[in-house]
């Protein structure tokens, strides 16, 4: 059972939010690229994405958390990284090929699923706070009638942070680096596992966090482990998720090219049980 | 034929049959799960004959 730690916002206080992550656009500052660029005005950063929302799938996934399964997935085109072994680059590389998300068809997918036995709408991508204007109109639609998820890679600026206030109850976050090496190397950010930390230092204050940590073959010393510390250290009570279907991509300079083998993913899991974390499935 | 490795297209499904047997299914769709439905396994993600990776992985998500 989820608990809650948040307040509802107000729908005139979502309205708020949503007119100021519009604005927002005009200049874009939403993640630590820092782009710049007006989004409204058709000019677009690193993320490639105007100021419209795009999907691109959704389903009903009974892969997710326990706790979350089944979920309805919503998945947005467009992301702030570039993960070497990310699954669905192919949808982040040309975000607007995309039609803009159809806001009353989402909603009645929402319904649709909640009927299916969804027990949330989860917000996925891609980065979906890059979307962000758009996931807060649909949000306002469909707040009160469901639990809302957000799957983010965190890696976004601290005004997010604050728009999402009180629309979001989970937020199923991820810590994908343990240093800032690899994470330059891996997910073109260098600056990600600070970043990361700060949001979820933020997000632990106003939603149900759990944390995702995919393990990666080979980076047990340089990732997991230094993740796994920070998490007893910063975040002890917080619920953490250990994933271990790292999928190899075909090209890549710096990913792991094997597979996780079943030694190392029981080796992530007795360092989170030594340190004492609240593990879940 | 091309000596480049095929670059997966939006809309493709990409599955992979590993040298130990195992199925691997890349960010399936709502389709793709049904088809792993069909073959009567296991779709956990513990499972190990077949893995359904969802796109988190890369965040979608989150790998």
């Amino acid at each position: 059972m989820i608990s809650t730690k948040h307040q509802k916002r107000e729908p005139n206080a979502i309205d708020a939010a949503i007119e100021s992550a519009a604005k927002h656009l005009t200049h874009c500052r939403l993640c630590p690229r820092n782009c710049g660029v007006n989004r409204t005005a058709g000019e677009r950063g690193y993320c490639g994405l105007d100021d419209k929302a795009h999907c691109f799938r959704e389903m009903l996934h009974w892969a997710e958390e326990a706790e979350l399964t089944p979920s309805h997935q919503v998945y947005f085109t467009g992301c702030n990284l570039r993960c070497e072994y990310c699954t669905v680059s192919e949808w982040n590389q040309e975000p607007l090929t995309v039609a803009e998300m159809d806001l009353e068809g989402r909603v009645r997918a929402v319904e649709r699923r909640q009927r299916q036995g969804a027990k949330n709408v989860n917000l996925l991508g891609g980065e979906p706070t890059v979307s962000l204007p758009g996931i807060l109109v649909l949000l306002r639609r469909i707040r009160t009638s469901t639990q809302v998820v957000l799957n983010s890679n965190m890696y976004y600026n601290e005004c997010v942070d604050g728009l999402l206030q009180g629309l979001v109850d989970v937020c199923l976050a991820d810590l994908k680096c343990g240093n800032r090496r690899c994470a330059a190397a891996l997910l073109d950010a260098e600056d990600y596992v600070d970043v990361a930390q700060r949001n979820l230092r933020m997000a632990d204050r106003h939603t149900d966090l759990i944390v995702r940590h995919l393990v990666l073959p080979g980076h047990m010393e340089c990732c997991t482990k230094p993740v796994l510390q920070w998490l007893a250290a910063e975040l002890p009570r917080v619920k953490v998720s250990l994933r271990m279907n790292y999928v190899p991509p075909i090209e890549g300079a710096f990913a792991p090219k094997q597979y996780l083998t079943s030694h190392e993913a029981e080796a992530a899991v007795c360092l989170a049980r030594d340190m004492g974390l609240h593990l879940i499935q | 034929m091309s000596q480049t490795p095929y670059k997966r297209k939006q809309g493709d499904f990409e599955l992979r049959i590993l040298s130990d047997g195992r199925l691997v299914m890349v960010a399936p769709d709502e389709l793709l799960l049904e088809i792993a439905k069909a073959f009567d396994v296991n779709t956990s993600p513990t499972e190990q004959h077949l893995e359904c990776n969802d796109a988190e992985a890369g965040n979608p998500g989150s790998q």
